[in-house]
C-alpha cells in the first residue's frame, strides 16, 4: 500500500476540515444573509464534505466487506451523512423558492462538527458480523432509519431557531415550515425503517415486534413525531407554532435516547435469537 | 353541552357568512343538527371518539406509557426478584399498576383497543371528504372567491377576460395544475396539484386499520411454539416443549397441526476472535447455524431442507425458523475407525468429561475426553479436545516412577481440534464435532399477507402524504363590466384567487407570487 493511502479516518479528518470551513461560511451567511456568495460556498463545502464521509464509508465498507453500518462509529458517520444531505436538498430547494434560510446553517455545522468529532473518538476496528446481522434486510432497515434521524436533526435545528426567533419577537412561519417539512420528511423514513425492521425481525426470529428497548423507544420517538403531525392536521385547535416546535423538539430527545440511549446507557439488550 | 351548542352556533353563522346562498362551501362544512337528551350524549360521544384531539392523546399517552415500559424493569427481561429487591415495598403495587409489564397490561391493551376505534371512527368522517376532495371538483362563488382572498391579493392584467383564461390555463398547466372549469359559470375555475398528497393519510390510514385487524386475527388463530432438537431426534408439533397459544385457550380459534419435525444434521459456524479478544476471554460469537431437517406435514408431505437464521422453511401460514442452538454435552468421534457419540457427563475435579471404555490388546481400558467448546469454555478460540488413556491404576504414558515423583507431571495425551485425528498410543481417536442441538422456533402467522398489505399501504400512504395537496379557486371579473359572465370584450381583468393547503403554506405564497410575476 501506498505509504499515504487514505483511510476512512483520514477521510473523515479530511471532511472535518472542509465542514470547519463550512463552518465559517455559514457565519458568514448568518452575518451578511444578503450576499449569494457565501450561500453557494456554505452549500458546496458542504457537498464536499458530504462526498468525504461517504468515501470513507464506501471504503470501510469494502474493507469489511459488508456494508459498513454495524457500530456506533459508522452509524454516526451515517447520520452525519443523512442529515448533510439532507441540509443540501432542503437548502437548495428553498434557496431555489427565494427564501433567505441564513440563520440555521451555523448552527448545523457546529452539530455535525461535534458528530464527527464524537465519532472518531469511538472505537473503529472492523468485527465480524453476529448472525442474526448477516442479511439484506439490514442494509435498508438500517440506512432508512438513520435518514430518518438525519431529518429529525434539521428539524431539530429549524425549531431551535424557531425558538429563539419566537424570542425576539420576529417572523417564525419559514423555521416553523422548515421544521414541518423536515419532520414530515423523517415521519415516512422511520415509520418505513420501522416495518422493515419488523419484516426482517419476523424473517429472522419469526417476529414482527417484541418490544425490546431499542424498538420501543423507536415506537415512542415515530408516536411523538405522529402526534406532531396531527397538530398539525388539526384546524380547530389553537396553538402557538412555538408549542410544534416545542413537539418537535421532545421528539427529537426521544431520538436521542432511541439512538445513544438504548446503546450506550445500556437500557436493556438486543437479545438476539434467544429462545424464551 | 354548553361548549357543543356554542360550537354549533358558531359553525352557522361562519357558514351563513362566509357562504352565498346556492353554493357548496369551499371548506365543506356542514350545518351540525342540534340534538338533546341522550341522542346529545351519543352525538357528543361520537364526536369525541372520532376526534383527531382524542388522536393526538392516544398517540402521546401511548409514547408515555411505553416509554414507561422501557423505563422500568419489564418482567420478561429481567429477573422477578431483582425487581423485588429494587422496588421494596411498593412492589406489589406497581406490579397491580402493571408498570413491570406493561405491553401485555390491561390498560395498553384497552389504550391499543381505543386507538382503534378512534382510527375507524375518525375514518369514517374524513376518509370521505378527502376522498371527495380529489375526485369530485368544488366550485365556489365569485363573491366568495373575492372576500376570503387572504394572503393572495387580487391581480389586474390589461387583457380581455377569455385571454386572461387562457393565459391562466397555460401558466397553470405548465406548472402541474390540474384545472376544472365551474360548469354554471365560465370564468370561474377550480385548480388542485399534488392531489396524492390528500389521498396518502387515506392510504396509511386503511394500512393503519389493516394492521390492527391483522394483529387481531393474529391473536386469535396463531401461535408459537419452541423446541430444542439434537442430530437424529424427532417430535410432534402438539408436544414440542413449548407451544404458545397468541391468546387465552377459552378465546383462542386456531389449531395446532400434527406436524412431525425431525433434525438430520446440525452445525454451528462461529465468527474468528481476535488475539485481543481471547486474552480477555471473550468467546467467538456463533456466525450462522445450518440446520437439515426433515418435515412430514399433516398430510404426509415429506420436505426435507436445511434452514438457517434468515432463511425459514414455510409450509403455507406455518414457518419454522432456526433460532438458536444448545450444547448437548455430547461429542461426535470416531475411536478406531468405528463412530461413536459421547457424553461428557462425569466430572473430573469441576470440569465435565466424557469416559468412553475401550479395549486395547484385550484389556479394558478408558478413553478420557476433555471438551475445549467455544462460548462454553472461556479462551477458547476453535472447538477442541483433551484425551487421556486410563487402565484403572494410572495414565497411560505416565512411568511408575513419574507417578510416584508425587509432583504434577503431564501424562502423554492428545489434543485434537474439530476433524482432525491422531493416535494415543494403541488407540485411534478422530474428533468429528462437538454436538448441539438445534433450537427451533414454529410459528403460524395467518395474518402474514395482512401484514404485508398494511405495511405496503402504510408505507405508500407516508410517502404521498409527503406531498402538500394545493387547491385554488379563481374568480376573473372584466373591470367596468356589469355582467361578469359577459364581458369578453373588456380590456382589463381582474383575477381573484382563494388558495388553500394544509401545508407548506409559505412556499404556497411563494408560487402564487412566483405565478403573478409571471403572469404580468
Ligand atoms: C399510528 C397511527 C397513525 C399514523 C401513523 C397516522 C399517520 C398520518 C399521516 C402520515 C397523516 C398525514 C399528515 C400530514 O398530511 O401531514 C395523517 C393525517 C391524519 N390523521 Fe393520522 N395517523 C395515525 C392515527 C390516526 C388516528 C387514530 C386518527 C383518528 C382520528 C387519525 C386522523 C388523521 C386525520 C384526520 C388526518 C388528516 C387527513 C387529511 O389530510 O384530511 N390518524 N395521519
Amino acid at each position: 500500500m501506498a505509504p499515504f493511502a487514505m483511510t476512512d479516518t483520514t477521510w473523515i479528518q479530511g471532511s472535518i476540515g472542509v465542514l470547519t470551513a463550512a463552518l465559517l461560511t455559514a457565519v458568514a451567511r448568518w452575518v451578511w444573509p444578503k450576499k449569494k456568495l457565501f450561500a453557494q460556498a456554505n452549500w458546496a463545502l458542504v457537498l464536499v464534505s458530504a462526498l468525504m464521509v461517504a468515501i470513507g464509508l464506501a471504503q470501510r465498507s469494502m474493507a469489511a466487506g459488508y456494508f459498513a453500518l454495524s457500530n456506533m462509529y459508522e452509524s454516526m458517520l451515517m447520520l452525519v451523512l443523512s442529515v448533510m444531505a439532507g441540509y443540501l436538498y432542503l437548502d437548495a430547494r428553498l434557496r431555489q423558492q427565494k427564501f433567505n434560510l441564513a440563520g440555521w446553517g451555523w448552527p448545523l455545522m457546529l452539530l455535525l462538527l461535534i458528530a464527527l468529532n464524537f465519532a472518531l473518538s469511538l472505537p473503529t476496528d472492523i468485527k465480524p458480523l453476529q448472525a442474526a446481522l448477516q442479511s439484506y434486510w439490514r442494509s435498508i432497515h438500517v440506512p432508512i432509519i438513520i435518514s430518518a434521524y438525519g431529518f429529525f436533526t434539521l428539524a431539530f435545528i429549524a425549531s431551535l431557531v424557531h425558538l429563539v426567533l419566537h424570542a425576539q419577537k420576529k417572523d417564525t412561519r419559514l423555521y416553523d415550515e422548515l421544521t414541518h417539512k423536515s419532520v414530515a420528511i423523517g415521519f415516512p423514513l422511520l415509520a418505513i425503517g420501522i416495518i422493515l425492521g419488523g419484516l426482517w425481525a419476523n424473517e429472522a426470529w419469526g417476529n414482527y415486534w417484541s418490544w425490546d428497548p431499542k424498538e420501543s423507544m423507536s415506537l415512542v420517538t415515530l408516536l411523538v413525531y405522529g402526534a406532531y403531525l396531527h397538530l398539525r392536521v388539526r384546524e380547530g385547535l389553537t396553538l402557538t407554532p412555538a408549542t410544534y416546535a416545542w413537539v418537535s423538539i421532545a421528539g427529537y430527545v426521544m431520538m436521542l435516547v432511541t439512538y445513544f440511549g438504548v446503546n450506550i446507557m445500556g437500557l436493556g439488550l438486543h437479545s438476539y435469537g434467544k429462545i424464551g | 353541552m354548553d361548549a357543543s351548542k356554542n360550537s354549533t352556533v358558531r359553525t352557522t353563522a361562519q357558514t351563513t357568512a362566509n357562504q352565498p346562498t346556492g353554493h357548496t362551501h369551499a371548506l365543506g362544512l356542514k350545518q351540525f343538527k342540534k340534538h338533546t337528551g341522550v341522542r346529545a350524549l351519543i352525538h357528543d360521544l361520537h364526536r369525541m371518539v372520532s376526534s383527531v384531539q382524542l388522536a393526538i392523546t392516544l398517540l402521546s399517552t401511548l409514547a408515555l406509557a411505553t416509554l414507561v415500559g422501557v423505563l422500568m424493569p419489564q418482567e420478561g427481561l429481567v429477573e422477578l426478584a431483582d425487581i423485588k429487591r429494587q422496588f421494596g415495598e411498593s412492589y406489589l403495587y406497581l406490579r397491580a399498576l402493571g408498570l413491570f409489564n406493561v405491553f401485555s397490561s390491561p390498560w395498553f391493551i384497552a389504550l391499543q383497543v381505543l386507538f382503534f376505534i378512534n382510527l375507524i371512527f375518525g375514518s369514517m368522517l374524513w376518509l370521505r371528504p378527502a376522498v371527495r376532495s380529489v375526485f369530485v371538483p368544488i366550485f365556489c362563488s365569485a363573491q366568495h372567491i373575492a372576500l376570503t382572498h387572504g394572503q393572495a391579493p387580487p391581480l389586474t392584467l390589461p387583457h380581455s377576460a377569455q385571454n386572461t383564461k387562457s393565459l391562466l390555463i397555460q401558466h397553470l398547466k405548465r406548472r402541474g395544475w390540474r384545472i376544472v372549469q365551474d360548469p354554471k359559470n365560465t370564468l370561474q375555475l377550480y385548480a388542485a396539484k399534488g392531489d396524492y398528497g390528500r389521498l396518502g393519510p387515506v392510504v396509511a390510514h386503511i394500512g393503519i386499520a389493516l394492521l390492527l385487524t391483522g394483529s387481531l386475527l393474529a391473536a386469535l388463530t396463531g401461535f408459537k411454539a419452541q423446541h430444542l432438537l439434537e442430530p437424529g431426534q424427532t417430535v410432534m408439533l402438539p408436544q414440542a416443549e413449548r407451544v404458545i397459544k397468541n391468546a387465552p385457550e377459552a378465546i383462542w380459534l386456531g389449531h395446532v397441526p400434527n406436524i412431525k419435525l425431525g433434525v438430520k444434521q446440525f452445525n454451528v459456524e462461529f465468527n474468528q476472535s481476535t488475539p485481543q479478544d481471547l486474552k480477555r476471554g471473550v468467546s467467538p460469537t456463533p456466525k450462522q447455524y445450518y440446520c437439515d431437517i426433515e418435515v412430514v406435514t399433516e398430510d404426509g408431505q415429506k420436505i426435507a431442507q436445511q434452514i438457517s437464521v434468515n432463511h425459514p422453511l414455510t409450509l403455507g401460514d406455518i414457518t419454522v425458523y432456526q433460532a438458536t442452538f444448545a450444547p448437548t454435552g455430547k461429542l461426535s468421534l470416531e475411536i478406531n475407525h468405528k463412530p461413536v457419540t459421547v457424553n461428557a457427563d462425569r466430572m473430573f475435579g469441576d470440569r465435565a468429561v466424557a469416559e468412553v471404555p475401550v479395549m486395547v490388546n484385550r484389556k479394558p481400558m478408558t478413553l478420557i475426553v476433555f471438551p475445549f467448546l467455544v462460548q462454553q469454555d472461556a479462551g477458547v478460540s476453535a472447538h477442541h479436545i483433551r484425551a487421556f488413556l486410563h487402565d484403572g491404576q494410572g495414565f497411560y504414558g505416565l512411568s511408575k516412577a513419574d507417578a510416584a515423583k508425587n509432583r504434577p507431571v503431564m501424562p502423554e495425551n492428545l489434543q485434537l481440534f474439530e476433524g482432525e485425528s491422531g493416535t494415543l498410543g494403541p488407540v485411534h481417536v478422530a474428533f468429528r464435532a462437538p454436538v448441539f442441538a438445534s433450537g427451533l422456533l414454529i410459528k403460524k402467522a395467518p395474518e402474514l399477507p395482512w401484514m404485508m398489505l398494511a405495511f405496503t399501504l402504510i408505507s405508500l400512504g407516508v410517502l404521498m402524504s409527503l406531498t402538500p395537496q394545493r387547491r385554488l379557486w379563481l374568480a376573473l371579473q372584466a373591470a367596468n363590466a356589469t355582467d361578469t359572465t359577459d364581458a369578453t370584450n373588456a380590456a382589463q381583468t381582474t383575477i381573484y384567487w382563494l388558495p388553500k393547503t394544509r401545508k407548506a403554506k409559505l412556499a404556497y405564497q411563494k408560487e402564487l407570487e412566483d405565478l403573478a410575476r409571471a403572469l404580468r
